[in-house]
């Protein structure tokens, strides 16, 4: 190891700014350090990325990212490793840095990064196993911003060597056509793995509104089964590729409301079943891909299998809290997927519930920050009233609550079934206390409410700190 | 998503037809919340609406309709559509929007309408030359909120989300749509946002526009009414607009500078 003294500079001040920080407040420190490291020296991330000389997963897409690498964390653990991890959602190259800064004797890595930083990370030093979920519509990717981000994964892809296993969605058209190198005239790339759901989605079936065209030759992709969570089965109608044969599939799902599912794995190591106690067919998805992931860095499938089944929500998603005898749920909806997916395990859940009294309503807050995007207007992309029927108990909140009460007026609602309360602890005060005893409610919440609300139950000791 | 062209009310002149044109390739954010704004405020009215999702391969006749919605798309989509749509007898839309034919083109749709489109490689291509107005693409985007003065008969100020890369310039024959009071408009320069011809409209205004500006969606169904009814003043029955107000004055404040101290040094973490 011959780091140069700016780059031990570097890294000292960094430490020195999170065990600061650590000091003033036990959330903070998950961006700041990393900032402060790279400002002394910006090559210290690979620096850092290359100490790790074990096991490396790297986990990018529009979807998923932290609960599949915290997933692939409880797998290595699960191991007998100690990874690092960012599992904190500090996905930026200053969170990377940060999160590297804490390794002490950790020989293994799963790290999730945003879709931009993957590059740069990649770049410094290549993992063995790279998962790649989903390229969906996130504030960030409109305008063919999507397709400028395939062009670039892709000549990432074409600069990896052998080393890397590349561990694909087959039920994204956008992701699966990256397992080939130019045209799907050839075999795929030789270090591909797919996943992909073999279960039929409950949940209302719409045709996916993005990815309806092929990747390879521009004609429209004509569907077969299709996902609530985006994708499906899909095949062009021009050249005729199709979604690839999985590799790992999910084959049973069954789901358990809130409280998860009963999943059944067919991999190249075998089958396997377990409980996830994580709710949403998006975290079925992702707990496949931590497992093809996992596998393909020689964890045992009875291992992985043990390790999914112990897990717990990570942050701020589906995480549950108690207030006046009633749990809450909060759930970061950020983009229409997210958002969509959200409201789906809502109506499973109420599904499942025989219910006698009144429904508890649904929180949305909906922020219009730089870190939610500036522009609110994907919220009418979301199919409210298809998913949970109009006039489903609500209340709406954030700095842009009008606009989510004006969205669902349109989508059908009665005006006064909808509270409009802009500031979050009392809008959520209000649905708490107008869902019964006993039951269960569920705030879906933008990046900075979920920020700003979660810091509020921490400060009146209603949620526990994240360390 | 299959057309629902064969719906049985089509035939009934009573009815006020829309048309969506390609709602899934030129469907990107939220703007298909026009469609339902016109549809609801109709319903609202007890106005008999009907909205028809025009497909990629239908066959679309612009006289046939009452109103034609064309949204914006992600560019590969919109090149998709782009041959079909001018294909779709260009000339019979614009002597539709000559007779009077309510029309909102949003952001990509809007730069459709107009004579010609130069991208970022020099490449002139044709527009559907329905509106006088001429597109270029120009260095970055023209992203953030904006707000508009337009007409009082278009509900006076317009307000929404702009996320352009083209630079739209009005010709000669075509009006703004409004005077930009903040955000960039048409090219961020000379301060006029949209362009209106007739009963057309095009703008770059997302949020979508008509919810939150509903003054503009009522002279659009207003228009429409008027061209079928051969009349020159239809009266709208007045509705309850607190809601749709309330959202407006929001976004209307939404601060496009705001930063926090922290943010300001690069420190937001
Ligand atoms: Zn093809």
């Amino acid at each position: 190891m011959s780091d140069t003294f700016r780059t031990q500079l570097a890294i000292s001040t960094g430490r020195a700014a999170r065990r600061a920080l650590k000091l003033i407040d036990p959330d903070r420190g998950t961006n700041l350090p990393g900032r402060l490291a790279l400002g002394v020296d910006p090559s210290a991330l690979r620096a850092m990325l290359r100490r790790i000389d074990g096991r490396v997963a790297y986990v990018s897409g529009t979807n998923g990212k932290t609960t599949t690498a915290s997933l692939i964390t409880a797998c290595l653990r699960g191991d007998g490793t100690n990874p690092i991890s960012n599992t904190a959602g500090a996905n930026l190259t200053t969170g990377l840095a940060s999160a590297l800064l804490t390794a002490g004797d950790a020989i293994d890595a799963a790290l999730e990064a945003d879709e931009a930083a993957l590059l740069k990370i990649v770049e410094a030093r290549p993992p063995e196993a790279l998962v790649l979920l989903n390229l969906s519509r996130d504030q960030l990717d409109r305008y063919g911003e999507i397709d400028a981000l395939m062009t670039k994964w892709r000549e990432m892809l074409d600069g990896l060597g052998p080393s890397t296993r590349l561990i694909l969605n087959a039920d994204d058209p956008r992701v699966a056509a990256l397992g080939w190198i130019k045209s799907p005239d050839a075999p795929p790339r030789t270090a591909v793995r797919f996943f992909g759901l073999e279960v039929e989605d409950p949940a209302p079936q719409r045709p996916p509104s993005d990815a309806s065209w092929c990747p390879f030759c521009e004609e429209p992709l004509e569907y077969g089964r299709t996902l609530s969570i985006g994708g499906g089965d899909y095949r062009c109608t021009g050249c005729g590729w199709a979604r690839p044969d999985p590799d790992y599939r999910l084959i049973k799902a069954k789901s358990a409301g809130f409280d998860g599912f009963e999943l059944a794995v067919e991999t190249p190591n075998g089958m396997d079943t377990f409980s996830l106690r994580l709710p949403g067919l998006h975290n079925a998805a992702n707990a496949l891909a931590a497992c093809a992931a996992a596998s393909e860095l020689g964890v045992s499938l009875s291992t992985v299998a043990k390790a999914l089944a112990e897990s717990r929500t990570a942050y701020g998603r589906a995480e549950p809290i108690e207030l006046d005898g009633r749990a809450v749920r909060l759930l970061l909806s950020k983009n229409p997927a997210a958002l969509t997916g959200s409201l789906l395990m809502v109506a499973e859940s109420e599904r499942l519930a025989s219910r006698t009294s009144e429904l508890p309503p649904v929180l949305f807050g909906l922020n219009d920050k730089t870190a939610d995007g500036r522009d609110v207007s994907w919220i009418w992309d979301v199919d409210f009233a298809g998913i949970i029927g109009a006039g489903h108990p609500f209340v709406a909140s954030g700095t842009r609550a009008s606009s989510v009460a004006l969205r669902l007026k349109y989508d059908g609602w009665p005006t006064d079934s909808v509270e409009v309360e802009k500031d979050l602890y009392p809008a959520l005060r209000a649905a708490v206390a107008r869902t019964p005893r006993g039951s269960a409610m569920s705030a879906l919440l933008t990046y900075t409410a979920m920020r700003e609300l979660r810091a509020e139950l921490v400060k009146r000791q209603l949620a526990p700190r994240i360390h | 998503m299959v057309g629902v062209r064969d719906s049985g009310a089509a035939s009934s002149a009573e009815v006020l037809r829309i048309a969506h044109l390609f709602p899934g390739a030129m469907g990107l954010y939220g703007d298909q919340g026009n469609v339902l704004a016109l549809r609801r405020r109709c319903e609202w009215r007890s106005i008999p609406v009907e909205v028809v999702e025009v497909q990629s391969g239908d066959d679309f006749a612009p006289a046939d309709w009452d109103v034609v919605f064309l949204g914006g798309g992600a560019d590969r989509d919109q090149e998709a559509v782009a041959a079909e749509l001018a294909g779709m007898r260009a000339g019979a839309l614009a002597e539709a929007v000559d007779d009077g034919l309510a029309m909102l083109a949003v952001c990509g749709g809007y730069q459709f309408l107009g004579q010609s489109y130069r991208t970022a490689d020099g490449s002139l291509l044709d527009g559907l030359g329905v509106l006088p107005v001429r597109t270029e693409n120009g260095p970055g985007r023209l992203v953030g909120p904006i707000e508009v003065e337009a007409a009082s008969e278009y509900g006076g100020i317009l307000v929404g989300f702009e996320n352009h890369g083209g630079r739209t310039t009005i010709l000669e024959g075509g009006e703004p749509l409004g005077v930009v009071l903040r955000g960039y408009g048409n090219n961020g320069e000379d301060r006029t946002e949209g362009c209106r011809l007739k009963n057309c409209f095009g703008t770059y205004l997302h949020g979508p526009v008509l919810p939150q500006n509903p003054g503009l969606a009522d002279a659009l169904i207003r228009a429409a009414l008027e061209r079928r009814e051969g009349s020159a003043t239809v009266e709208l029955a007045p509705l309850d607009d607190r809601l749709e107000l309330d959202a407006r004055t929001v976004a209307a404040n939404q601060d496009s500078r705001k930063k926090s101290l922290l943010g300001r040094l690069g420190l937001d973490f």
